[in-house]
C-alpha cells in the first residue's frame, strides 16, 4: 500500500510541481499553393474511354487559380472512385490536404451522371459531395461547376471556372490586319469567333446576363457601337453619330449604355444612351477628354477617365448628372476604371514611374496597390467573383493576356501563342 | 481598301532609289527624340547625277505631305507642318466639293479608349486649321484610330513618334 | 492482505470500528424499550394508607387484581330476633373487621410489591445507565484510539512525502540544472531551429490568408516526436488556413529528437505567422 501511496504522491507533485516549461517555437510561413490530389475519375459506359477526363478539367481549373498544387497521378498510393473506400492513412502519407474522388456514369445514349466528394484528409471527412446529370455537350460546363465547389469549399471564394472571357486578336493578313472579336470558357477552350473585320474592333463589354456583347467597330472608317447577341450573331447598331462613338458599357439593369460621344466638334463627353428608344442623355459637358465610362454596381454612379485637371485621372458622377468628383489622386495618369462586381474596389490603368501598369484602389481606404509588372499593361477586367483580374500585357510585339488575384499574389500567364491578343473582358457569372 | 499597284511602286522605288543622295535638310531642325521621320510617304527629292545636271525644284513647294505628326502629349499643329495645311486649305478652298476625312492618330503608351480621344484631339487641331483658313465645315470629317492603326509597330520612341500622326485623306 | 504486516493498523482500526458499531447497534436495540423515568431522589418508604392522590401506575403494571366486591346481601327479614340480629351483626362486624383486615393486608402486600418492583425497576434503571455511561466511556474511548491512528498515520504519511518531495525536487534540481547548461551551450536554441525548420518547409500557407495572421496551437509529442495531439489555442485564420498549420504538423511528424535529451519538452507552443 505504501508503494501506491508513493505512486500517488508522485503524481501529486509531478501535476502540481514546477514541471516542464512550454517549449515555444515561432513559423513564419510562406503562401504557397496547397497540396491536394484529383484522383482519375472512374468511368462505366459504353465507349472505352469516358466523353471528357473530368479529372484534368478540375486539375487545371484548380492549379490556374495559382492556390492549388494538384499532384501527379504517379505518387497517388490508392486511387478509389467513391469515397467510401478512401484510406485517410495513404493520403496524410502523401502529404495532401484534401482529396476529391468521383466517377462518370452513362445512363443513356447521350446522359451522363457525374459524381465527386471532396475530403478533408487530416480532418478526416467529407467537405462535399454532389452528383450531377450531362451530356456529351455540358459535360464539361458540369466538370466547371464541380471545379467551382471544390474551389469554394476550400478557399471561401466563389469559383469561376464556369465563365466567360470576351477579348480582341489582330493578325497580320497581307498589307492590313484581320481584327477578331472573340468569346471562350476562362481557361481558353471553346473558342469562338463571334465578329471578324479589316477594320479595328474595340472595347467589347458583357451585358449582365451574358447574353450580349457591345462593342466599337470602325468599319467604313467611323466609329459606331454594336449590341450583338451572342447565341444568334444578331447584332444592331446603338450609336453611330458623326465623330467619335466609343467606350460602351452596359448598366447593371442591362436597359442602358454610358457611351462616349465626340460630335463634329470632337469633345468627348459621357452620354446615357436607353438601348430600346436610342436617346441619349449627356453626363459630362468639360471640354477636356472625357471617356472610358463604367458604372457602379449599384448603378448610382459612372466613373470615367478625364483629363480635365492636365493628365487622365479617374473621376465619377451621379448616374442622373451632376458635378463629377475626382477620385484618384496617386500618380500622373490614371485611366480606364472598372469596379470590382462586390463595389470594394476600383481598377485601373496607372502610370507608375514611367511604365503603364494595373493599380487596384481600395474604395474605403483609398490605398492603391499596383498589381502588374510590365510596361504596357491596360485593360483590367474584375472576374465576378471580384478576387482576380484579367488585363493584357506585352510580350515582345504582341499582347498577351494575363490574371491576377485581386491582393496581386498570385499571377498567371493566360493566353499563349494566339497572336496580339488586347481588351480582355470578363463575363459576369452565368445566370442559368 | 488602300490596295498598292506594286509595279509602279517597284518602279518609284528604283527612280527614288537612283535619286537618293542628298536629301533636302529639314528647314527646322529639332531634337533627334524623334529619330528619321521616314515614315512619310513622300520623300525629298535629291539632286546629283552622273552627268552632273541639277534637279529644278518644284516652284509649287514640292508634294503635298498628307501625314502630320506630333509631339509627345500634344495635339498642337507645330510649326513646321503650318505650310502644309495652309496648302491643303488652298486645295480645299478651291475645290469646294472635295472632301477630306482627318484620321487622327495616337502612340500606343496608356489606355486605348483615351488615345482616341488623344487621336481626335490631334485630328480636331488639323480640322480647325483648315476651317480658320476658309474651308467649309461640310468638307471635313473627322475619326480617331487611337492606337489601332499603328504606322509603325515597335516600342521605340522612332515608333511613338511615326505613330502620334493625322493622316489627310481625299475621299473624292 | 491480512498476511501483510503493515496492514495491522488499519486492520485492528477496522475491526474496532466494527466494533464500536457493531455495540452500538446492540445497546441501542435495548433503548428500544421505553421505560419511565423515575428520578432517584425521591424517597420510596413504603407507606400505609393507600396514596389516593399518587398517580394511577402506568398500562405495564401487572393489572391490580380486581379489588372484592363487598358482597351484598339481602338482608333477610326478621320479625324478632334482636339476639340473634346483634349476634349476627357481630359476627358481621367480626366478619367485616377481617375483610378490611385482609384488603388492608392485601394492599400491604400490594404496596410492598409495588415497592419492590419499583426498587428492581430503579436498580435496574441505574445498572442500565452504568452499563450506558461504560459504553459511551468506551466508545469515546475507542474513537479517541482512532482519530489518534489517524493522526500518526497523517504524520507517517507527512513524513513520507516530505522525504519523497525532497528526493524529487532534488532529481527535478538535477534535471533542471543539466536543462540549463544544454541552453547556455545553445543547444535549445538549435532544437526549437530544427522544429522550426520542419515545420515551416512543411506549411503551405494558403493565399487567402490575411496578412495579420497570428495562429497559437498547442502540439503534444512523446518521446521520439510522433505527434499525439494538436490543439488551437487562438487563431485569426479560416478553416484553410487551420486545414493547412494541422497539415503541417502531423507532415512534420516525427518531430525531431533534441540534441540533448533533457531539452526534450512534451509540450509544444507553436506561434504562426505569414511573411509578408
Amino acid at each position: 500500500m505504501l508503494n501506491r501511496l508513493k505512486l500517488s504522491l508522485a503524481i501529486l507533485v509531478f501535476v502540481a510541481g514546477p514541471g516542464y516549461a512550454e517549449l515555444v517555437i515561432d513559423v513564419q510561413g510562406i503562401a504557397q499553393p496547397t497540396p491536394v490530389a484529383i484522383v482519375p475519375f472512374g468511368w462505366q459506359g459504353d465507349a472505352a474511354d469516358m466523353p471528357l477526363d473530368v479529372a484534368e478539367v478540375i486539375v487545371n481549373d484548380l492549379r490556374r487559380s495559382g492556390r492549388f498544387a494538384p499532384i501527379p497521378e504517379s505518387k497517388m498510393l490508392q486511387k478509389p472512385t467513391n469515397g467510401a473506400d478512401l484510406d485517410f492513412q495513404d493520403w496524410s502519407f502523401v502529404g495532401v490536404e484534401a482529396v476529391v474522388v468521383g466517377s462518370v456514369v452513362q445512363e443513356g445514349v447521350n446522359a451522363y451522371t457525374l459524381q465527386f466528394q471532396l475530403f478533408d484528409v487530416f480532418g478526416r471527412r467529407q467537405l462535399v459531395g454532389y452528383r450531377m446529370p450531362a451530356s456529351r455537350g455540358t459535360m464539361r460546363g458540369a466538370a466547371h461547376r464541380a471545379a467551382d465547389m471544390i474551389y469554394e469549399k476550400l478557399t471561401g471564394i466563389k469559383g469561376v471556372f464556369g465563365t466567360k472571357v470576351a477579348y480582341v486578336t489582330a493578325q497580320q493578313q497581307g498589307q492590313g490586319r484581320l481584327y477578331s472579336l472573340i468569346v471562350s470558357d476562362q481557361d481558353g477552350e471553346n473558342e469562338h469567333t463571334i465578329m471578324e473585320s479589316t477594320d479595328p474592333i474595340m472595347s467589347p463589354a458583357w451585358s449582365p446576363d451574358s447574353r450580349q456583347l457591345a462593342y466599337v467597330s470602325f468599319e467604313g472608317n467611323r466609329s459606331s457601337i454594336f449590341v450583338q447577341t451572342l447565341r444568334t450573331g444578331n447584332r444592331f447598331k446603338v450609336s453611330s453619330k458623326p465623330g467619335i462613338n466609343g467606350a460602351p458599357a452596359f448598366s447593371p439593369d442591362g436597359r442602358k449604355l454610358v457611351v462616349t460621344l465626340g460630335g463634329v466638334d470632337g469633345n468627348l463627353d459621357i452620354h446615357v444612351l436607353d438601348i430600346t428608344s436610342r436617346q441619349t442623355r449627356r453626363l459630362t459637358t468639360h471640354r477636356a477628354i472625357d471617356t472610358e465610362g463604367t458604372w457602379s454596381p449599384d448603378g448610382r454612379y459612372v466613373y470615367f477617365t478625364s483629363d480635365r485637371s492636365g493628365g487622365p485621372q479617374v473621376y465619377r458622377v451621379s448616374a442622373n448628372g451632376g458635378t463629377p468628383e475626382r477620385v484618384t489622386f496617386e500618380g500622373s495618369y490614371n485611366a480606364r476604371p472598372r469596379l470590382s462586381p462586390d463595389g470594394s474596389r476600383l481598377a485601373m490603368v496607372h502610370n507608375d514611374r514611367g511604365n503603364y501598369r494595373i493599380a487596384v484602389m481600395d474604395l474605403e481606404r483609398k490605398n492603391l496597390l499596383v498589381l502588374s509588372e510590365g510596361r504596357q499593361d491596360e485593360s483590367p477586367s474584375f472576374a465576378p467573383n471580384s478576387d482576380i483580374l484579367i488585363y493584357a500585357t506585352r510580350q515582345g510585339r504582341n499582347g498577351v493576356l494575363e490574371t491576377v488575384s485581386a491582393d496581386g499574389l498570385i499571377r498567371q500567364k493566360m493566353s499563349e501563342g494566339r497572336g496580339d491578343v488586347r481588351e480582355p473582358v470578363w463575363s459576369p457569372f452565368p445566370r442559368y | 481598301m488602300f490596295k498598292v499597284n506594286w509595279v509602279i511602286a517597284g518602279l518609284t522605288a528604283l527612280v527614288l532609289a537612283g535619286c537618293a543622295g542628298q536629301e533636302i535638310p529639314d528647314p527646322e531642325p529639332t531634337d533627334t527624340t524623334y529619330g528619321d521621320e521616314s515614315g512619310a510617304s513622300t520623300d525629298g527629292m535629291g539632286g546629283g547625277d552622273p552627268y552632273g545636271g541639277e534637279e529644278i525644284g518644284d516652284p509649287f513647294g514640292g508634294e503635298l505631305q498628307m501625314i502630320i505628326y506630333f509631339d509627345f502629349d500634344s495635339s498642337e499643329v507645330r510649326v513646321q507642318d503650318q505650310e502644309t495645311v495652309s496648302r491643303h486649305a488652298m486645295e480645299l478652298g478651291n475645290n469646294p466639293r472635295t472632301r477630306v476625312r482627318l484620321e487622327g492618330h495616337a502612340d500606343e503608351r496608356g489606355s486605348r479608349e483615351y488615345n482616341i480621344g488623344l487621336g481626335e484631339r490631334r485630328s480636331q487641331a488639323v480640322r480647325q486649321m483648315l476651317l480658320v483658313q476658309g474651308v467649309s465645315a461640310s468638307q471635313i470629317s473627322t475619326v480617331s484610330f487611337g492606337e489601332e492603326r499603328p504606322a509603325s509597330m515597335g516600342s521605340s520612341e522612332s515608333d511613338y513618334a511615326q505613330n502620334r500622326r493625322v493622316e489627310i485623306k481625299y475621299t473624292n | 492482505m491480512l498476511g501483510d504486516s503493515k496492514n495491522i493498523i488499519p486492520v485492528s482500526m477496522a475491526v474496532l470500528l466494527h466494533v464500536v458499531i457493531f455495540g452500538s447497534m446492540i445497546t441501542a436495540y435495548e433503548y428500544a424499550r421505553p421505560t419511565p423515568f423515575t428520578p432517584l431522589a425521591v424517597q420510596a418508604t413504603l407507606v400505609t394508607e393507600v396514596p389516593e392522590n399518587a398517580p394511577p401506575p402506568p398500562v405495564v403494571e401487572p393489572e391490580p387484581e380486581p379489588e372484592p366486591e363487598p358482597i351484598v346481601e339481602e338482608p333477610e327479614p326478621e320479625p324478632d330476633n334482636s339476639e340473634e340480629l346483634r349476634r349476627l351483626a357481630e359476627e358481621e362486624k367480626r366478619r367485616q373487621d377481617a375483610l378490611i383486615e385482609q384488603e388492608r393486608l392485601e394492599k400491604l402486600r400490594q404496596q410492598e410489591d409495588e415497592a419492590e418492583r419499583k426498587r428492581k425497576e430503579r436498580e435496574e434503571a441505574e445498572r442500565q445507565r452504568r452499563e450506558e455511561q461504560e459504553k459511551e466511556r468506551k466508545r469515546i474511548e475507542a474513537e479517541r484510539q482512532r482519530q489518534e491512528g489517524i493522526r500518526r498515520q497523517r504524520e507517517e504519511n507527512e513524513r513520507l512525502r516530505r522525504e519523497m518531495e525532497s528526493e524529487q525536487r532534488q532529481v527535478e534540481i538535477d534535471a533542471e540544472s543539466d536543462r540549463l547548461a544544454a541552453i547556455d551551450s545553445g543547444q535549445l536554441a538549435v532544437y526549437q531551429a530544427m522544429i522550426q525548420q520542419k515545420i515551416y518547409r512543411n506549411w503551405k500557407v494558403p493565399a487567402s490568408a490575411q496578412d495579420d495572421l497570428f495562429c497559437s496551437v498547442r502540439v503534444r509529442q512523446a518521446r521520439g516526436g510522433d505527434v499525439l495531439g494538436v490543439s488551437f489555442l487562438r487563431c485569426n485564420g479560416d478553416e484553410a488556413v487551420k486545414r493547412s498549420i494541422e497539415a503541417a504538423i502531423f507532415r512534420s511528424s516525427p518531430l525531431p529528437d533534441p540534441p540533448d535529451a533533457n531539452l526534450f519538452d512534451p509540450n509544444i507552443l507553436l506561434n504562426l505567422t505569414k511573411q509578408q
